[in-house]
């Protein structure tokens, strides 16, 4: 049977959410695709729209007060905009999944952990109660729980982090996704398990030939398990391209700014130059590029919005000065 | 598991001896010689001082303290002075009509308080906005006004229940059911509309929490989601709050019983005071105190059956 080349493809997509300060435009217009196994890195501050981008790829944003449109938003096929509930629930947790950032507040504290990664289980796949129970044990095998028949009885404040985010992965497995989103999957956690967790992710990657969409703010990540990256800024992606081309050579002020700021362990006698300024607030009008208050080459052209432009072969930028910046 | 019910029963033992030493300070206090208020108006000192010997006043305080605690020890509640049988017989009587019209007034809040709060689901659908008037509504009728009102229109207007007066359930659970419902309706909408607006507050705050979302992101429907992961944490808020409610509702039935003439403890209290029945005074305010404690120990056990975490913790 034929498949999509494309697991979730997304263009134009805006969303603003009511707020006491005003409307917040958390996300100004953002389109990409994701093709079928690769491995795409959504990078960002906070604030700059990537979880809500995010959490618009499974609808699970709150239904009141936010207003979510797209001139396209297909995930596994399913049209996003005018799917229904059923159609909903049968994509969460079965073809597209997702794990959140922290693994402690995410697993429902008064219930046993076999019996949340066996509701995924039972919920998309057509399995007896004995079935389940030996898949929810196989998957937290596999996510590296040792003694997982044991463990499987206990609840989540009795593991570490680490193990919290590993269960939170069976979860997430647990309906053979096609595509997986992971919103900041380490950023609660210490460097030493952020590395096991990300090991883990690779090779689930490989094995369930599943894509992946990781979520952060840490371009040393990115650059460790990605392939692809997408720069966000104020709502907008403002470069994209390979990890390769763009680690090279960033075409966006902010990109090479990020980049700048990373503290190098080859280089610990360097100045960390941080980007001056501070993010938009989402509920701010902007005219014209919103990095332009931050941006060192800041020209008249500025005051009009660029669009995303190629730049070479493997990447855009959204920047009138792109040629110029490295 | 067993340790942490254990404790929890050794550490309401001083807060009981604590209460025992306010209810017995408490009574002292009162302006007024119980032994010459008991006495009458025409007593004589001779009488009255034969009184005081008779409940022991003319002792130092420490001493009846003493005293009354090591009767307590005995299960001797002592005599009331005002009726002259003993109190644990007139406890008897009158604790069950009062435990009774609390019991059916938590069903009340069960049936009324549990589906209504289900509005914070939606926050602003019709069913929320019900849970808030009706938190509202009855949290300003007065409840001997709505007790008086009830009483009025459906007993004496339109005949359709009793008006006042008890039948324990061991007797005739129909007609007990039947001079049930006012005092209950009475006193379980009132109660009711606190517990609302706690289970209401609580759920709010519980479907904003990550582990919801979660949920939702495993593709469960919002009734799973409800009932299989927000439906235990709320669980403790609606506790706690029924806990307190129920605890001091042990001495706070006397308005009711007044309205409906329920021989009930609270009036019995109440009378005992304005009398200085001494030993149904002491008594009575130690239960009141009892009720208390034992509720909040029942609702700390509860927790530990509800939520893991508290479980656990006591295994250090």
């Amino acid at each position: 049977m034929p498949t999509e080349p494309t697991v979730a493809e997304v263009e134009n997509l805006r969303v603003s959410f009511a707020t006491a300060a005003g409307t917040a435009m958390a996300v100004r217009g953002v389109s990409f695709s994701i093709v079928r196994g690769e491995t795409v890195g959504l990078v960002g501050e906070s604030g700059s729209g990537k979880t809500v981008t995010a959490l618009s790829l499974m609808k699970l944003l709150p239904q009141r007060g936010v207003r979510l449109e797209a001139d396209r938003l297909s995930v596994m096929g399913t049209d996003l905009r005018t799917a229904s509930s059923a159609q909903l629930r049968a994509l969460r947790g079965g073809k597209a999944a997702m794990i959140f950032q922290n693994p402690l507040r995410s697993l429902t504290p008064t219930r046993r952990v076999g019996g949340q990664v066996g509701e995924a289980v039972r919920k998309h796949e057509q399995a007896s109660r004995s079935e389940a129970t030996a898949k929810v044990i196989d998957l937290l095998r596999r996510v590296g729980i040792p003694d997982p028949e044991r463990r499987a009885r206990d609840y989540p404040h009795q593991f570490s982090g680490g193990q919290r985010q590993r269960i939170m992965i069976a979860m997430a497995l647990a309906g053979s996704p096609e595509l997986l989103i992971a919103d900041e999957p380490t950023t609660a956690l210490d460097v030493t398990t952020q590395a096991q967790i990300f090991d883990l992710l690779l090779d689930l990657r490989a094995e369930f030939g599943m894509a992946v969409l990781l979520i952060t703010h840490d371009l040393s990540i990115v650059a460790r398990v990605c392939g692809r990256v997408l720069v966000m800024y104020a709502g907008r992606i403002i470069e994209e391209g390979t990890v390769g081309a763009i680690f090279a050579r960033p075409r966006h002020p902010y990109t090479a700014g990020l980049l700048a700021s990373i503290p190098r362990v080859d280089q610990p006698a360097r100045k960390i130059k941080p980007i001056r300024g501070a993010p938009l607030d989402a509920t701010e009008r902007v005219e014209g590029c919103a990095f332009r208050p931050r941006c060192p080459h800041a020209a008249d052209a500025c005051s009009k919005q660029p669009s995303l432009e190629v730049i070479g072969p493997q990447q855009r930028a959204a920047c009138w000065r792109a040629r110029e910046v490295t | 598991m067993i340790w942490y019910v254990v404790k929890r029963v050794l550490s309401a033992i001083p807060t009981l001896l604590v209460g025992a030493v306010v209810s017995f300070g408490v009574f002292h206090l009162l302006p007024g010689d119980p032994a010459a208020v008991i006495g009458g108006q025409g007593a004589t000192p001779a009488q009255i001082a034969a009184i005081r010997h008779n409940l022991g006043l003319d002792q130092g305080i420490v001493t009846q303290f003493v005293h009354w605690l090591s009767r307590l020890a005995h299960l001797d509640l002592g005599i009331s002075y005002v009726s002259q049988t003993s109190v644990t017989t007139l406890l008897a009587q009158r604790l069950p009509v009062t435990l009774e019209l609390i019991g059916t007034s938590v069903v009340i809040v069960l049936v009324t308080a549990v589906p209504l709060s289900l509005g914070a689901v939606r926050p602003g659908s019709l069913l929320d906005r019900a849970a808030m008037a009706w938190s509202i509504l009855w949290l300003s009728i007065p409840v001997f006004w709505l007790g008086l009102l009830l009483s009025l229109f459906v007993s004496v207007e339109w005949g359709l229940l009793p008006a006042s007066g008890y039948v324990s359930f061991l007797h005739s659970p129909i007609q007990a059911l039947r001079h049930t419902v006012l005092p209950s309706i009475t006193l379980g909408f009132y109660l009711s509309a606190i517990v609302t607006q706690y289970l209401r507050q609580a759920l709010l705050g519980i479907m904003e929490e990550e582990y919801i979302r979660a949920a939702r992101a495993k593709g469960l429907s919002e009734r799973e989601v409800l009932l299989r992961h927000a439906a235990r944490p709320a669980m403790i808020p609606f506790l706690t709050v029924l806990g307190i409610l129920v605890g001091t509702a042990v001495g706070g039935t006397v308005l009711i019983e007044a309205v409906f003439n329920l021989s009930g403890f609270g009036q019995l209290l109440v009378s005992a005071v304005i009398a200085r029945d001494y030993f149904v005074v002491q008594d009575g305010i130690l239960i009141v105190v009892a009720a208390v404690i034992v509720t909040n120990l029942l609702v700390d056990v509860l927790y530990a059956v509800i939520d893991p975490r508290i479980r656990y913790a006591e295994h250090g």
